[in-house]
């Protein structure tokens, strides 16, 4: 704290350096990039302010939160299940979907009736919903809050296993050059080959770059230290703020780990790999394999693993059964499989997957 | 502060509609912050747990009255604040004298939070721990709203019914105060002494 002078002073009251420190993106970074190439005599001063304002920020992170918040909620659900249950909790925009086709068919209550029936008895408890999806615009945000790991997957064929109370954030449909997932706490990934489109990793300040491997990164939850594990395969990790960032090349069995306090990437030595508690969180992975099941359950199925909508006339696909193996191919490999199977179509837009058919016999 | 304001959107909307999957992730999402800002004005975690249940249940029964907020967490904020001050009788709030006797529950606190901590760093995370104490209770707010919550000065000034001036001041005596503590040597005996 020696070099703790008005000119720190000054700094640490601009928001632009705040949000640097707090929630750095691409265009924070380019500012501050520049403006050290244009105050090269500011640098250290600037430095400074930024490690003052990250300690501040880690000096108020509540101790025990976690604790704290799970048995606040504990309370909440309690007291919110002395209610009734609303009716249709977020089914997006389904319900209102089907009530439009309804409305168009002459205006048919009768109809709109019928498809509601047909909707409560062809969709199954048995599928419920594990992890919460949230799609925006094309961002799909799936947060696992149930108490044990989920798996989810990937468009491309990758799959996350997320822990309890952790998120994956990215493009539904990985649509662009790079494929990119944001976490929120602890994840093992097993990532899909595909040269031509890396595959990053952020969690806080930490990035993985990918080719296609398997890897776990947890955040701790006291100190904030972000823990890098290759299992099988090859990745970089590196900082998202470092100015001129010098990956850290892991391969098999090897760990990074990024300190908060000290902002430090380091690869830890081999030996030292027991020190990480839990390794790789297990949870049983969705059954793809279908023996006679009607496709709307399989609509249904590869909606929650993948978090996509599927849209669909349910009453359409109502008599169509298959029995098919679906293994580790991407999902449009598995669409254009049923597709095929029940001589329907498909198509891939912003907010989902879009099914046309005939009846079945 | 707010990263993903379009998701905050989404999820109010959907809780408005009554959604308790939204719900839980608006919960998921603000509460950590919300218990850092709620330790800050009312030490007692047990009373603060209360108030935050009940604030989240008030929330829920009350969802089809509330306007569309994109500022969720500020909200969030402002209610909890608002409840804590309602019930400022407690001892614990805002520049009470009575607050000194607490002070000795928070030192206990952060000595086990210390020993948590890595070694390495401990002691300087300590003892800007222990010079952010010699700050009053306002500057602290202020401090923990700007620098961990992530707030402009402009929420600050509405969260803590002050004028926007009055903030800029609040925040620019805290940061000249802890320049002082660090550079004056008896900030560094008393280290020396809590270290032991």
């Amino acid at each position: 704290m020696e070099n703790f002078n008005a000119r720190t002073v000054s700094l640490l009251q601009d928001d632009k350096l705040i949000s640097w420190v707090l929630s750095p993106d691409e265009e924070t970074i380019a500012y501050w990039e520049q403006w050290m190439k244009d105050n090269p005599d500011e640098v250290a001063a600037l430095f400074k302010a930024r490690g003052i304002i990250h300690d501040l920020a880690y000096t108020e992170r509540p101790a025990g939160a976690p604790q704290l918040a799970a048995s606040i909620w504990s309370g909440i659900s309690q007291q919110l299940d002395k209610e009734p249950a609303p009716a249709l909790p977020l089914r997006r925009n389904n319900a209102a979907r089907v009530f439009r086709v309804a409305a168009c068919l002459a205006g048919i209550l009768l109809l709109a009736g019928a498809v509601a029936w047909f909707r409560q008895t062809n969709r199954p408890p048995q599928q419920e919903q594990k992890v919460a999806n949230f799609l925006v615009r094309q961002d799909l945000d799936r947060v696992n809050q149930t108490d044990r790991s989920q798996v989810v997957y990937l468009v491309d064929g990758s799959k996350v296993t997320l822990q309890p109370g952790s998120g994956i954030r990215h493009a539904a449909f990985l649509q662009k050059d790079k494929r990119e997932v944001y976490l929120e706490g602890n994840a093992f990934f097993e990532v899909a080959k595909d040269p031509r489109r890396p595959f990053y990793v952020y969690s806080g300040d930490v990035v993985v770059r990918v080719l296609g491997t398997s890897f776990k990164v947890a955040t701790d939850k006291e100190s904030g230290d972000i823990t890098v594990l290759v299992t099988t395969g090859k990745v970089a990790v590196s900082k998202k703020t470092a100015p001129l960032p010098q990956p850290i090349i892991l391969t098999n069995n090897q760990i990074a780990i990024y300190k908060v306090q000290t902002r430090d990437l380091v690869q830890l030595k081999a030996e030292k790999k027991d020190l990480i508690p839990e390794l790789i969180p297990t949870a049983p992975a969705i059954s793809f394999n279908f023996d006679e099941a009607p496709v709307v359950n399989i609509f249904q199925t590869l909606e929650n693993a993948y978090g996509i909508p599927f849209h669909y006339d349910q009453k359409t696909f109502s008599h169509c059964v298959l029995t098919t193996t679906l293994t580790d191919e991407p999902l449009e490999e598995k669409i254009k499989i049923i597709c095929e199977a029940i001589g329907a179509s498909y198509q891939m837009k912003e907010d989902g997957i879009f099914l046309e058919g005939k009846p079945c016999k | 502060m707010e990263a993903r304001p379009d998701q905050d959107t989404l999820l109010w909307l959907q809780f408005k509609e009554g959604s308790r999957d939204a719900f839980a992730a608006i919960y998921q999402r603000h509460i950590t912050p919300l218990i850092a800002y709620g330790l800050k004005l009312c030490p007692d975690s047990d009373l603060l747990k209360d108030q935050i249940q009940e604030l989240f249940v008030e929330l829920w029964q009350s969802r089809k009255n509330l306007s569309p907020t994109a500022a969720v967490r500020f909200y969030l904020f402002k209610a909890l604040r608002y409840k804590l001050i309602r019930l400022e009788k407690s001892r614990y709030l805002r520049d009470h004298t009575a607050r000194i006797a607490m002070d000795g529950n928070h030192f206990q606190d952060s000595v086990e939070t210390s020993i948590i901590e890595d070694e390495a760093s401990a002691s300087q995370v300590d003892s800007l721990r222990q010079a952010i104490k010699a700050l009053t209770l306002r500057q602290q707010e202020a401090i923990q709203l700007r620098y961990y919550q992530g707030f402009s000065n402009e929420q600050i000034a509405n969260l803590m019914d002050l004028n926007y001036q009055s903030v800029n001041n609040l925040l620019h005596r805290a940061l000249s105060r802890l320049k002082e503590i660090f550079k004056s040597p008896v900030f560094h005996l008393l280290l020396l002494w809590f270290s032991q």
